[in-house]
């Protein structure tokens, strides 16, 4: 609600309101479309552990399912995009991360077919 | 509740902010000149107190809802006119503990003057241990002893009859307060776990004092601006920066930190004055925030009544929170869903605003995380197609999304969309670095014509093929789509 009504109250670190302040009349949010180096080290020991053990959690699985036949049942068309990454990114990926997400991503290919 | 008011108000409004003002100078004090040092060591000093006292009056307030009556912990002790008076206002329950425990059982003051001072260094060696488990703390506690037993052995004298209190008696208490202000404000340097800062920190206190040309105008600021802004953009950091490197920076004329208060917005004129008030208050009329000392005549009644009023006042609270929650959970359903989800619904609405604006256009929904917040730029995309608007939300998952697409194909007949299409991104792993942006024509390109190849118009299909290996073929490469 302050981030609403008096957002300057707050820390920077816990306003909301940036993501309606800033982002453009179709919902983009520019700012990350430059690369800084101290950025990737923190994006690097945020993600690199977190790939080191990935997993696909069911409960996510089933919500994927679960918006598909939502919009089947509505009529409205669904496309799935896989968002290209930096080359730097994607070495983080250890070989039998990347296998487990094609894997996912081939089966949503076939299930949806 | 007042008390437990008082006390939210000492931590978040006065603690908080002046911690903004002390943890940069303290992190390195040796980047600072003399005049931030010695304001930064106000501010932690202040604090301090606020933080502590703070806590106190939360713990007590609470208390007294329940029906019970702690001790006051903190009785103005910045007014206090010596060291042996700071510590009888100071932390009441912990120098109380100190006193009976400690300082009694090893003699207290029954032995003569240096045994006495023996007892009060050991006391308050602990006292500082007791504070953590540090060097630094020790030091503090001994620099505390040190002043005790100074004032003990030089100036303390026997009590002397109350006496009318007349002006040059007030102006002599000032000076007691001012300097027992001081040399508790030059303890804190020690009341933090890094050493070598607290001995910097002194070098550069007292370097400002002698003269030495070891103070010379820092190249750095009294608050590091650019990390301290990109951190806390809060308009009134910014304006309390500004006032204090006015008055800080040396050479700076006098009056220059009032000239920068005159430029301030009156919005950050207004809190600061808020803040200075209180402080004002507290220091003029300390009787106003204390727990009433005072009895009713029959003690079992005042029992009866007090549990009683415990009681309705437990009840009250509980029914009124309840209440609150049922309001506020359907309220912020039905009346005002920005209040729970501000993001998404700015967002929906945005997109309801552009199809209603362009009627003959399909609409298209971005749903995923701040990879695709950041990475679908609609209007870079947007030109004869399909409407795309971006609804993405920074760290939503399939989670959100499902609630996401539940609401949008809820609105779609209320919104008026004719036809609607949703583009999910698959985002386990949250955020990416792909620019889709007009500045990158050749990326842009591609990325447009691989896009628009699944949204053009035809015949619809709730998910379809994939673009196989190319999804991690390159950053330049086009999105893989299914």
């Amino acid at each position: 609600m302050l981030s609403h009504v008096l957002p300057s109250w707050l820390d920077y670190a816990k306003r909301l309101d940036h993501a309606w302040t800033r982002v453009d009349d179709a919902g983009w949010m520019p700012g990350l479309d430059r690369s800084y180096p101290e950025h990737l080290k923190k994006a690097a020991d945020y993600y690199q552990p977190l790939l080191a053990n990935y997993r696909i959690d069911p409960k996510e699985v089933r919500a994927l399912r679960e918006i598909l036949q939502t919009c089947h049942d509505r009529g409205i068309a669904v496309t799935l995009l896989w968002l290209p990454e930096s080359s730097e990114f994607r070495s983080w990926y250890p070989p039998e991360a990347l296998a487990k997400a094609m894997s996912f991503w081939q089966n949503c290919r076939r299930n949806s077919a | 509740m007042q008390l437990f008011l008082l006390g939210i108000f000492k931590k978040f409004v006065i603690a908080d902010r002046m911690a903004v003002f002390a943890d940069p100078v303290f992190a390195d004090p040796a980047a600072f000149s003399s005049n931030a040092n010695w304001l930064a060591l106000l501010a932690y000093s202040l604090r301090i107190y606020a933080d502590f006292s703070g806590y106190s009056d939360m713990a007590l307030g609470v208390a007294h809802l329940f029906g019970y009556r702690l001790t006051q912990n903190f009785n103005m002790p910045y007014l206090a006119v010596n060291p042996s008076d700071f510590w009888r206002r100071w932390h009441i329950s912990l120098s109380t503990w100190l006193r009976d425990y400690i300082f009694i059982p090893l003699g207290g003051s029954r032995g003569g003057e240096w045994r006495t001072c023996r007892n009060l260094l050991i006391v308050m060696a602990l006292g500082g241990l007791w504070h953590g488990a540090n060097w630094t703390y020790l030091l503090w506690g001994l620099y505390h002893g040190l002043l005790l037993a100074g004032y003990r052995l030089f100036f303390h004298k026997p009590a002397a009859p109350a006496r009318t209190m007349t002006s040059p008696l007030l102006a002599l208490r000032a000076c007691q307060i001012l300097v027992t202000f001081t040399l508790v404000t030059l303890g804190w340097v020690l009341f933090r776990p890094e050493g070598d800062k607290a001995l910097a920190m002194y070098e550069r206190l007292f370097a400002g004092l002698a003269g030495s040309p070891a103070d010379t105008p820092s190249s750095q600021p009294l608050v590091d601006r650019r990390n301290l802004l990109r951190r806390h953009a809060l308009r009134h950091e910014r304006f309390m920066v500004e006032v204090l490197e006015s008055s800080a920076r040396p050479g700076a004329r006098p009056g220059a930190g009032a000239a920068a208060w005159r430029r301030g917005t009156p919005r950050a004129v207004h809190r600061e004055t808020l803040h200075l008030l209180y402080i004002l208050m507290r220091l003029l009329f300390p009787r106003l925030a204390r727990i009433p000392r005072r009895l009713p005549k029959s003690q079992s009644r005042l029992r009866k009544s007090s549990s009683r009023r415990a009681r309705q006042t437990v009840l009250s609270c509980m029914a009124f929170f309840i209440l609150l929650n049922v309001a506020l959970s359907v309220g912020m359903d039905t009346i005002a869903p920005f209040l729970r989800d501000g993001d998404f619904v700015s967002r929906r609405q945005r997109a309801e605003a552009r199809a209603a604006a362009n009627p003959g256009r399909p609409l298209t929904v971005v749903l995923g995380s701040s990879r695709a917040d950041h990475g679908i730029c609609p209007l870079a995309l947007d030109d004869s197609g399909p409407l795309i608007s971006n609804c993405s939300q920074v760290g939503a998952g399939p989670l959100f999304a499902v609630v996401d697409t539940a609401t949008l194909a809820a609105r779609r007949r209320r919104a008026a969309i004719d036809s609607a299409r949703i583009l999910a991104t698959l985002s386990p792993w949250g955020r990416q670095k792909c620019r889709v942006h007009p500045h990158r024509p050749a990326s842009l390109l591609r990325q447009r014509r691989a896009i628009h190849s699944r949204l053009s118009p035809g015949p619809r299909r709730n998910a379809a093929t994939d673009a196989g290996d190319s999804s991690h073929a390159d950053l330049e490469s086009p999105a893989a789509i299914c």
